[in-house]
């Protein structure tokens, strides 16, 4: 050690027994330890000079917030101040004289570990303990201890320093607790919680989140979280909002975990911040709607084909009941005006002619009525021969070309089913000729697109719309015709161009559960 | 003058009694002999009688107009029947069509045009209604047509789903009382779809039925291979 270190560790314990006469010579390096030294001249000298008084030391022995103690070589107390007295309760005759052990929760084993560490050649020794009171309380302490000297540098004995850490342990305590609380809130949330970096890659995620994503913990650091949301339009749109603001709060987001399954979440995300203001990351929820989506999608199934048994009935009666009847007057009519016909009376004649006139228009529009309401074809032949009827009908006197292929052996499926894709097919052209204005349409179907899905492309050539105003839904067909395909967990995807026309691709799986499934 | 012996087959009197006035009017063309059948069942008996004409409802209650029709045709093939129906969507043209009817009219001509139809198919030709022509024109069946290949000779492509049936009870050893109970049919119904069924697959007995009855008995996945 260099030599002058000593020289002051030497000073410094005089200047604890109140010692100040010893200075030390600097040496010729001038260096920053000369000057340390210097100084520290300087503070012995002005020590020297004013007049310390025992009571000062008392003073300032008793007004510390810490408990000192002043042990004998065999660790008996021979002075505690007013602070010991305080905290442990003990009268100063209590004290004295005792080894401090007594005070302590080891008993035994207190100043023999002072005197071991102090042997190990430090200066101060330090290390946590109990202290304990009068009444038994036991009060946690940090003990600092050190050798008293006498003026003639023999060892008098300890000064012990112990700091009450109760409150300070209470801090930690209810610290860890609610660390604690907060990790198993994490840790037992049935949502997914999770924490990702300002490019989304996943710090931490909690069981729900681990049993949501399907993804083992040794891929997750590798993991985007961004990666997850399958709908690239929805990834931009929610990356987008996360940029523009504080928080995203239920974002409807389809994520797809590790086993390709596409689950439909809501997701709500806040930014966290480092201390100089920079975002450093994102927390926040996932919240598994497939279920309840599973539900509403089962609820809107149910209210539409109700509407559908509704309207089947509706038409089957307008059909078969009015329908006959109307046809049956006719007949009457129509014979009547046969045999007016050979009397050659022009004026009944052409009162006969207008009311078959008049029945016939109210037939055409009756047969019309029921087949917009529920074509029979659709019922009996299935839904391939009703898109085909449905366009032979409107191809009648009107300019309007079809294009329409479908798949041979289209397979037979679930009658609702069938029912939503004619609906949709229904919605389309109609859109398409009275908003349209439209000349050519194609509709293609077949189930070779995707395995077990049906795909239904519908294209048109006229004059389109805003495709902005679109996602807004404002319209009521087409917010019918999304829910419809969604509740068979299908999708719908619209493009449409002013001027140049409209197109839907729509794809619905078709597995025959769907219906079986329904619990109501 | 000429006599005619029509058979009207439609479970609305309404429709029967309009179609008879509207023969009515043309009494001074024709003397009309007409027999009514309210359903299919008994439309296939009245045929026996040999009617010129039979004019048949596609919606029957029990069994469909097409069912009935082929059951006619089957054990009559010279019969004449005209299809008269509230439908005028292609499929129901087409169905009836398939089984050899010789004209489709719908439930809004008058007199003067049913008997231009009955008089065709009585000359040996085939008479559809206009709107029934143009709906056969504009439907686009394609791939609906396609469907229907020679090489799709299967079993449920030659038989309609009552001889199916029928087929399926023979093969259970059912008699024909039984078949007919269990199908809700009269006992002559079952005899004509089983001479209909025989005459399709070109079989002579009983044995050459069950030869064709056995696989639609074994449960599907454990078939005859």
């Amino acid at each position: 050690m260099e030599p002058r270190l000593e020289e002051i560790n030497k000073l410094l314990i005089n200047y604890s027994l109140g010692e100040f006469d010893y200075k030390i010579e600097p040496s010729e390096k001038l260096d920053e330890i000369d000057a340390f030294i210097s100084n520290i001249n300087m503070l012995g000298e002005e020590l020297k000079i004013s007049t310390i008084s025992r009571d000062y030391f008392n003073n300032i022995f008793n007004s510390v917030s810490d408990m000192l103690f002043v042990l004998s070589n065999e660790g008996k107390i021979s002075n505690a101040n007013r602070v010991v007295k305080d905290k442990l309760n003990y009268t100063e005759d209590q004290l004295k004289h005792n080894v401090i052990d007594f005070i302590t929760k080891q008993k035994h084993h207190f100043f023999s570990h002072i005197k071991d560490e102090l042997n190990k050649n430090e200066h101060v020794v330090s290390f946590d303990s109990n202290l304990s009171s009068v009444n038994g309380q036991d009060i946690p302490v940090n003990c600092s201890c050190s050798y008293l000297y006498n003026q003639n540098k023999e060892r008098i004995g300890y000064l012990l320093i112990a700091r009450d850490q109760s409150i300070i342990r209470k801090y930690e305590q209810s610290l860890i607790e609610s660390e604690n609380k907060y990790r198993n809130v994490f840790e037992k949330s049935s949502d997914c919680l999770f924490i990702i970096n300002p490019f989304g890659k996943i710090l931490d995620i909690n069981d729900a989140g681990m049993q949501l994503f399907k993804i083992p913990r040794e891929m997750l650091s590798i993991k985007s979280f961004f990666e997850l949301i399958s709908d690239k339009e929805e990834r931009e749109l929610f990356q987008q909002e996360l940029n523009k603001k504080e928080f995203v709060v239920d974002f409807n987001l389809k994520i797809k975990n590790s086993n390709e399954a596409v689950i439909s979440c809501l997701v709500s995300v806040s930014k966290s911040y480092n201390q100089s203001g920079e975002v450093v990351g994102y927390q926040g929820i996932v919240k598994d709607m497939s279920r309840q989506r599973e539900m509403e999608n089962i609820l809107v199934r149910t209210v539409l084909d109700t509407q559908e048994k509704e309207r089947k009935r509706i038409a089957t009666d307008l059909h078969d009941s009015l329908g006959q009847k109307l046809s049956g007057i006719k007949f009457h009519i129509e014979a009547l005006k046969a045999m007016q016909k050979n009397i050659k009376d022009r004026k009944y004649d052409t009162i006969l002619t207008r009311s078959n006139d008049a029945l016939n228009d109210a037939m055409v529009e009756l047969s019309n009525i029921s087949f917009n309401i529920m074509p029979g074809t659709l019922q009996n032949f299935g839904l391939s021969y009703a898109i085909k009827e449905l366009c032979a009908k409107l191809k009648v006197g009107s300019d309007i070309f079809f294009d329409v292929t479908i798949e041979e052996n289209f397979p037979e499926i679930d009658k609702a089913l069938e029912i939503t894709i004619f609906r949709i097919t229904q919605e389309f052209i109609n859109n398409s000729i009275k908003h349209g204005n439209a000349s050519k349409i194609n509709i293609r179907m077949d189930t070779s697109f995707l395995p077990g899905n049906i795909s239904l492309f519908l294209q048109d050539n006229g004059k389109g719309f805003e495709i902005k105003r679109l996602s807004e839904y404002k319209s009521m067909g087409l917010k019918n015709m999304k829910s419809r395909v969604e509740s068979y967990n299908g999708t719908i995807k619209i493009d449409s161009i002013q001027g140049w026309g409209t197109k839907y691709e729509i794809l619905i799986p078709f597995n025959n559960n769907i219906a079986k499934e329904n619990p109501l | 003058m000429k006599t005619l012996k029509i058979l009207l087959v439609d479970d609305h009197k309404m429709i029967r009694d309009g179609i008879k006035s509207m023969l009515e009017s043309q009494e001074n063309k024709y003397k009309f002999i007409i027999d009514e059948a309210e359903d299919g069942e008994e439309g296939l008996a009245k045929s026996k009688a040999n009617p010129h004409i039979i004019i048949m409802d596609y919606q029957l209650p029990k069994m469909s107009g097409a069912e009935t029709a082929a059951l006619i045709l089957g054990s009559n093939p010279k019969a004449k029947i005209l299809a008269l129906s509230n439908y005028n969507e292609y499929m129901y043209i087409d169905k009836m069509i398939k089984t050899g009817v010789k004209g489709f009219i719908l439930k809004n001509i008058g007199p003067e045009e049913l008997l231009k139809a009955i008089e065709t198919i009585l000359n040996g030709s085939i008479y559809y209604s206009s709107d029934v022509a143009v709906k056969m024109m504009s439907f686009d069946n394609n791939s609906a047509q396609s469907k229907k290949t020679p090489k799709d000779n299967k079993l449920e492509e030659i038989l309609s789903q009552r001889e199916l049936e029928v087929l399926k009870c023979i093969g259970e050893e059912y008699t024909s009382e039984e078949i007919a109970k269990k199908l809700s049919i009269s006992k002559r119904t079952v005899d004509s779809h089983r001479q209909n069924i025989m005459n399709k697959l070109n079989v002579k007995n009983i044995a050459g039925l069950v030869k064709y009855a056995l696989p639609l008995l074994a449960p599907s996945g454990s078939s005859l291979g």
